[in-house]
């Protein structure tokens, strides 16, 4: 509709006297038009979970005549209380998004050539089934696997449930680890790790984890930041953020402690030799229930007391010896001090060694003794579910009940090492390979490789909601629907202290010819006659399998459908009396309330850890650090750390990089709460609002601290070519004080040359100009570290 | 009756959620990357940075920013149609028919809240239907800012006044309040003793931006005090 003033004012009228007088009230697209004159305008809400990172806010969407208009969030979801992130927010320009897919589409061109024949669905599933069938029959289903977004949902079982049917063992899952989990894993062997409780904290300590700004649950700790931010005013609550950049995290903690990318184990160690120094360490922690700390050649003790004085420390940290030593005092002198690791930490070459160190700083300060502070996760009541791992000897990926401590790591730690992986002859020639909810040719590090490999697969097929830069690579893309769209469950959010699940359902049908992924797997699997997924009794949508998975959930009587706050005293007296909030005597009546609910959840909190029953708490040493080096050569094929003799201390010196010219600046990509993973870029609230805070919109932007900028004379708003080994982009500027001197801060999740209209070469992407260098203990790429020139450019 | 806003920036995280709300709310348009390079980026809630000291006693302050909707605003003394004025419960309103475009008003904001509509709102297929059917969009040569989510009171009344009761706290909400994660902004009336703001506002921590100004302004921040 043309917008004149003439019809702007006859607009007015007529929708204010449809709208009851309502004066401000104004419609806008088209199609309303018709239904504001004679529609029934009725105002209806559903709930639903989110969608658009795996945090499963619960949220509430307001639909006038069927029509979904806003998101806001459910105010009776645990997780969130009401309120979302602007992600969250831009939600339905996703659903609505013009250049949705509309059919599926077969690749017309070469690989890497985004032109497409669109077909009928009845013709691209057959193509798939009878791959899949030839596969099968030919006794290959190794040749089949599936790279999956994981979303934490019931969709990534359900998926790794499909390729294990089929046959193969290749589930490929990829999402960012949970905060502290590479540590504890390596320290405890326990996968997923015991929970925190940040209420209950006197002394936060953050490696590089920046709750606000991504996984596991912005919202949630944003609402928690406000309260501690609040009450530490009173309680003398500390936060001291360790990063090269000042991200939220720093900006809202007490005090920001400037770092040297990669070198956070380090200071983490130095602080454990102040705590060894001073004897102030939880002595009956280490006596009960560690192993490794001293006693042999080559134990905790004597290794930081050797190699991580306060001196050395500074050298290869930057952080002054007078730091170390009062934030060591500090730390292990509070009562229920609390050090967590992740976001840039374990994006480094040394993350899997920096979340031990951190771990290990827990254990001396007394943390885990600390009463309330760490929780036992309590499995669903349907049981364990299968974790996919990859085996670090064999390089086989596979999904187990549990994962085995000496040779297992969670897959998706290493999934962006595929190609490599592929390379090393670890991982057979895929015929066909699926790709869902993940978009590997802008993620990673070394997109050239995943190229070839895709280029090399002769079926490649991937669901998604617009062509995104992996597509070309596709020969197949079919259209899937959006979270709006689909039924689906969140499952319970990683490191946060309780259990919930959200349901997600259909606010509209699907859009534009798309299908939920669920549904296309089970017309796969049963349809086609391959194989089956579901029992016979459990129906045939994915949505009966959501249902068919809750009833274990019902029959336990555990939890209860998300309800209006009411205190736990009183729900726990409740209880007694043998009563609850809602009466559901049967399935259905728990069904609907869920959907009307938007979830379900386990009133109050896990228990508290107890390290009993645990394994023994295991402190790095030098030679279990070499033992994993030999053991993992493995995952980092080509960086050749295992030949000869093992080096003396390589976490000290190598990673740990200076600039090297005064031009020169170690390159550090950062995430942000409007784009967490690129995704956001498709949608144009995000697009803009991504450069809110330093007023860059549509931009990527560089940040750099203010005296280096001036010894190079640039100044902000200056175009910058930032230049490496592999290409140059060209940037904005931004002179700010948030940024250590070494580094060059460079927001991640632009720079798409797909991904729709909005996204589509529009800004750069930082994590291009990276070599390829991988944590040799974990497999996970690093972003750290990575020496870039920078020039000024003319405009 | 005096509706006002307490911003207490000890909570506020700058998460930035109270400006993506308004946004959608209120159907700002977004301005496409031409226009934004020269400085037309239109946000009715802005977040300011203000960086204080060096490292390593840097703080960072970060601070949402609505309209301040002032006691004597500046900017409807200087508009010539009278397209902006303060009602009678304290909300400087806008209107958007009436405005000729001037931007007088928009030269005369000291908090420069105000934005201007170059081009004719357009939104792409599609993403058009995400707008609110509750707030009109503005033309073309028309100045707007935040209004308090005004749509909302018309609202909440016509509700409280079918059930035959006065207006309650609650009942009547910004998008930044209601959406606000850390629970930093709250809103409501400023004379009633019994809402929160209230006693809020007159915090020994409570500050105006640019009070010296005189434009009594009905945000009230509450100071950081670490």
């Amino acid at each position: 509709m043309k917008i004149t003033r003439r019809n702007f004012l006859q607009m007015l009228g007529i929708t204010g006297v449809a709208a009851g007088g309502i004066s401000q009230v104004w419609a806008i697209p088209d199609k309303w038009i018709e239904k504001l004159q004679y529609g029934p305008r009725i105002e209806t809400w559903k709930m639903s979970t989110c969608g658009q990172c795996p945090a499963g806010c619960g949220i509430r969407v307001r639909l006038i005549d069927e029509i979904p208009v806003r998101i806001f969030g459910n105010p009776i979801a645990p997780v969130n209380s009401g309120f979302i992130c602007p992600m969250g927010e831009a939600g339905l320009e996703l659903l609505y998004h013009p250049d949705r897919i509309r059919q599926p589409m077969r690749r017309k061109g070469k690989k890497g050539e985004s032109s497409w024949v669109p077909i009928s669905w009845e013709e691209a599933l057959g193509q798939i089934s009878q791959g899949l069938k030839g596969l099968l029959k030919n006794q290959q289903a190794d040749r089949f696997g599936f790279f999956f977004g994981d979303r934490n949902t019931l969709l990534t079982h359900f998926a790794g449930d499909f390729v294990t049917r089929m046959g193969s063992t290749n589930f490929f899952p990829w999402r960012a680890p949970g905060i502290n989990e590479l540590g504890l894993w390596q320290a405890i062997g326990e996968y997923p790790p015991p929970s925190f409780d940040l209420d209950k904290t006197d002394y936060l300590l953050t490696f590089g984890t920046n709750l606000l700004e991504g996984p596991p649950s912005p919202v949630y700790f944003n609402r928690l930041y406000g309260k501690l931010k609040e009450s530490r005013t009173r309680t003398g609550l500390k936060m001291v953020h360790v990063d090269a950049r000042m991200s939220q995290a720093g900006k809202n903690a007490t005090e920001w402690v400037q770092i040297r990318p990669g070198s956070m184990g380090v200071l983490a160690l130095g602080m454990a030799y102040v705590i060894l120094r001073d004897k102030n360490f939880d002595e009956e922690f280490v006596a009960r229930f560690s192993v490794d700390f001293r006693g042999g050649k080559e134990d905790f003790q004597t290794m930081v007391a050797r190699d991580y004085p306060p001196d050395k420390v500074f050298a290869v940290t930057g952080v002054p010896p007078g730091t170390v030593l009062r934030l060591a005092r500090e730390f292990s002198s509070a009562k229920a001090p609390l050090a967590l690791s992740g976001g840039t930490s374990d994006r480094s070459e040394t993350a899997l060694f920096t979340q031990w160190a951190v771990a290990g700083l827990n254990a001396l300060s007394g943390s885990f003794s600390a009463k309330g502070l760490w929780r036992e996760p309590v499995p669903l009541p349907w049981g364990p579910t299968p974790i996919p791992s990859i085996n670090t000897r064999s390089g086989a990926f596979s999904l187990k009940p549990k994962l085995a401590p000496d040779t297992d790591l969670p897959a998706h730690w290493a999934s962006e090492e595929l190609p490599h992986l592929r390379s090393a002859g670890k991982l057979p020639d895929l015929e066909m390979l699926m790709i869902a909810q993940v978009d590997p040719l802008y993620l990673p590090v070394d997109q050239k490789p995943w190229q070839e490999w895709l280029s090399r697969i002769p079926q490649v097929v991937q669901f998604a909601t617009l062509i995104d830069d992996t597509s070309p690579y596709a020969d197949l893309v079919l259209p899937a629907t959006t979270y709006l769209e689909q039924w689906d469950m969140t499952l319970p959010v990683p490191n946060l202290p309780f259990s919930q699940l959200g349901l997600q359902q259909p606010i509209v049908p699907p859009l534009n010819g798309a299908r939920p992924i669920g549904d296309v797997l089970l017309a796969l699997a049963t349809g086609q006659g391959v194989t089956t997924l579901l029992s016979e009794k459990s129906g045939k949508s994915y949505a009966d399998y959501i249902g068919e998975r809750l009833k274990p959930v019902f029959a336990s009587g555990k939890g209860t459908p998300f309800f209006e706050a009411v205190s736990l005293k009183f729900l726990g007296e409740l209880r007694e009396r043998g009563w609850q909030v809602y009466s559901y005597p049967a399935f259905a009546d728990f069904w609907r309330l869920l959907q009307e609910k938007g979830g379900w959840w386990d009133p109050g909190e896990y228990p508290e850890a107890e390290w009993k029953k645990r394994k023994k708490f295991a402190f790095p040493t030098l030679a279990r650090l070499n033992a994993l080096l030999k053991e993992r050569a493995l995952l980092s094929p080509g960086q050749g750390t295992t030949k000869g003799e093992p080096p003396s201390n390589k976490w000290m010196e190598g990673p740990a990089r200076k600039p090297e010219a005064p031009d020169s600046f170690l390159l550090a990509p950062f995430t942000t709460l409007m784009n967490m993973t690129g995704e956001g870029a498709s949608q144009p609230l995000l697009r803009e609002l991504s450069g809110l805070i330093p007023r860059v919109y549509w931009q990527t932007w560089a940040e750099m601290h203010p005296k280096r900028a001036e010894r190079l004379s640039l100044k902000d708003g200056d175009l910058i070519r930032v230049v490496s080994g592999k290409g140059s982009v060209t940037l904005y500027l931004k002179v700010v004080p948030t940024v250590s001197p070494e580094i060059l801060g460079v927001p991640f999740g632009q720079g798409h040359k797909e991904s729709g209209r909005y996204a589509k070469n529009v800004g750069a992407n930082p994590v291009a100009l990276i070599d390829p260098l991988v944590d040799p203990l974990s497999g996970r790429a690093s972003w750290q570290s990575m020496q870039v020139r920078v020039e000024k450019v003319n405009k | 009756m005096k509706w006002g806003m307490v911003i207490d920036l000890q909570k506020c995280t700058g998460c930035g959620e109270c400006v993506a709300a308004c946004k959608l709310e209120n159907n700002v348009a977004i301005v496409e990357p031409k226009e934004s390079e020269m400085g037309r980026t239109m946000l009715w809630m802005d977040m300011l940075t203000v960086y204080e000291g060096e490292y390593p006693r840097l703080r960072v302050r970060q601070f949402p920013r609505p309209c301040m909707h002032c006691d004597h605003p500046p900017c409807t003394k200087v508009c010539p149609v009278r397209a902006t004025y303060r009602n009678e419960e304290g909300i400087v309103a806008q209107i958007y028919p009436q405005c000729i475009g001037c931007r007088y008003c928009m030269a005369a904001c000291p908090y420069t809240v105000k934005s201007f509509n170059w081009y004719k709102p357009e939104w792409a297929p599609g993403i058009r239907e995400t707008a609110n059917p509750d707030v009109s969009v503005r033309l073309v040569g028309v100045v707007e800012k935040c209004t308090f989510c005004v749509h909302r009171l018309q609202k909440a009344k016509e509700q409280a006044k079918a059930e035959g009761r006065n207006l309650r706290e609650g009942d009547f909400q910004t998008a930044c309040a209601e959406s606000c994660p850390a629970g930093a902004i709250v809103f409501g009336d400023l004379e009633n003793t019994n809402h929160r703001v209230n006693p809020l506002s007159r915090s020994p921590r409570a500050t105006r931006l640019l009070e010296d100004l005189g434009t009594e302004p009905k945000v009230i921040y509450l100071k950081e005090v670490d």
